[in-house]
């Protein structure tokens, strides 16, 4: 915002100064200007001349250069914080945080200052606090004034919009807002690396492969000549993950290599638990089950038990003991992993291990029942299509080994008609 | 009367089927086994 931005919106910082100075309409425009003109000035509906705006001012106490300094500085400490967050800086953007929070009063009268402030707080309270009851409050604020917005604001706001649906798992709708927020960008003619990790990383939450790999790659070649060293690892496990799926496993290798080799030479503890498991899913997927074992077993050492991938990592350590025919090992596993799940409230890797348990135990009986009245209905529930299937094959192979074939075969269909669905959002 | 009542059961039989299915359209199709970096 330049000096005839400041000059533009100046009505209604009048206002909030004469109000503050327990002034009337009257007495400032006395000697000035009439009274029919403040009013208009104050509520935007005439642009004062710089003349009138200068005495009107000076009447209350304050210069114009002052208020240009103040939005001036504001503008700059927006810029700083927007900055600490995209390096996740933590300590910088609380900084930033806590020197503007207060001043919403004093700039609730420049509204596009407003509304960068707004986005900067959205921001804030998403990727540093990570704090979604705020973040939606803030959102809803803005989704009142969205006409008012920018191109650029637009883009930002249905950007961050859709990063909080992802993070509440609505990956569907998020997507729906990212790709709103990529329309905007093109009509910025700016790039936005963020927007593209985003949408690559949604694809891969929504196993579409070719469009995560398509949109990481961009985002890695960016973050990459800017040396933005921690979003182009986050890229390289996207990447790794999607070549894995697709099973080229050397490639998938290179990737989650080159992340585990840059952990470990900068120290980078966040991110270390997560390249242990995947690069022991990709030992498992390779079914070279002992080094699978060895690889997740450190990425349990390196997770915090708050982590809320804890028991997906016991889960598949207790896939690879089975597969190797370690009995008790997957038993003592499996133990380990109930208690946690129930702990945490993790109700799926529950269901998903007491599932291994029954296998193990060739419980048939308690086995079916316990897929029919508390797995199948628990899947279909959260509409987690994948697992679902996966307890569907289990009860028609069941019913199958049991020469009940027409039980089996209804569930071979529901399974069937699955799969089309989940391969039909796979194309 | 014994014809009704396989009318019947037949109905109800694919009422539930399709309604089950219903259900499952647009549905979210995560995949959870890989670890993901953060948003």
């Amino acid at each position: 915002m330049n000096h005839n931005d400041v000059i533009e919106n100046i009505g209604a910082y009048i206002r909030y100064l004469r109000i503050q100075n327990g002034m009337t309409q009257e007495e400032l425009a006395n000697g000035i200007c009439s009274v029919p003109y403040l009013s208009k000035v104050e509520n935007n509906r005439l642009i004062p001349s710089e003349e009138i705006v200068n005495l009107l001012l000076k009447k209350l106490g304050i210069q114009i250069k002052e208020i240009d300094h103040f939005v001036h500085t504001f503008r700059q400490k927006l810029t700083e914080g927007n900055y600490a967050i995209k390096i996740k800086d933590r300590k910088s953007a609380t900084k930033v945080f806590e020197e503007i929070k207060n001043y919403e009063q004093q700039i609730i009268h420049f509204p596009q200052v407003l509304w960068d402030f707004y986005l900067f707080l959205l921001k804030y309270f998403l990727f540093i606090k990570e704090e979604i009851t705020e973040s939606k409050k803030i959102i809803r604020t803005i989704e009142n004034i969205k006409n008012q917005l920018n191109t650029q604001q637009k883009m930002s706001f249905y950007h961050l919009k859709g990063v909080y649906c992802c993070l509440n798992k609505n990956y569907e709708e998020g997507l729906i807002l990212l790709k709103k927020a990529q329309v905007y960008m093109e009509q910025t003619k700016e790039f936005n690396p963020e927007l593209y990790y985003h949408l690559g990383l949604t694809y891969s939450y929504l196993n579409n492969i070719i469009l995560a790999i398509n949109y990481s790659t961009i985002a890695l070649n960016h973050f990459n000549e800017s040396a933005n060293y921690l979003r182009s690892l986050d890229c390289q496990i996207i990447l790794g993950i999607n070549y894995l799926r697709i099973e080229e496993y050397e490639k998938s290798q290179f990737y989650f290599n080159n992340v585990h080799n840059i952990i470990d030479t900068f120290d980078i503890k966040d991110l270390k638990g997560t390249i242990l498991h995947n690069l022991g899913y990709l030992y498992f997927k390779k079914k070279e089950y002992q080094n699978a074992i060895e690889y997740f077993l450190q990425s349990l050492n390196h997770k915090n038990e708050n982590n809320i991938n804890y028991s997906n990592t016991i889960l598949y350590l207790v896939c690879a003991y089975q597969n190797l025919k370690e009995i008790d090992k997957a038993n003592e596993w499996i133990k380990k992993g109930l208690n946690y799940a129930q702990m945490h409230e993790d109700k799926t890797n529950f269901i998903k291990l007491k599932i291994l348990e029954y296998q193990l135990k060739n419980l048939d009986e308690d086995y079916r029942v316990f897929l029919e009245e508390t797995a199948i209905p628990y899947f279909k529930q959260k509409k987690d299509l994948p697992n679902l299937c996966e307890c569907l094959e289990y009860l028609a192979n069941l019913y199958f080994r049991e020469r009940k074939y027409k039980l089996a075969s209804i569930n071979y269909r529901l399974l069937n008609n699955f799969q089309k669905q989940i391969n039909k959002r796979n194309i | 009367m014994k014809k009704l009542f396989l009318l019947f059961v037949l109905t109800f039989t694919l009422l539930s089927f399709s309604s089950f299915e219903n259900v499952m359209a647009n549905t979210p199709n995560v995949i959870p086994n890989e670890e993901h970096p953060g948003y």
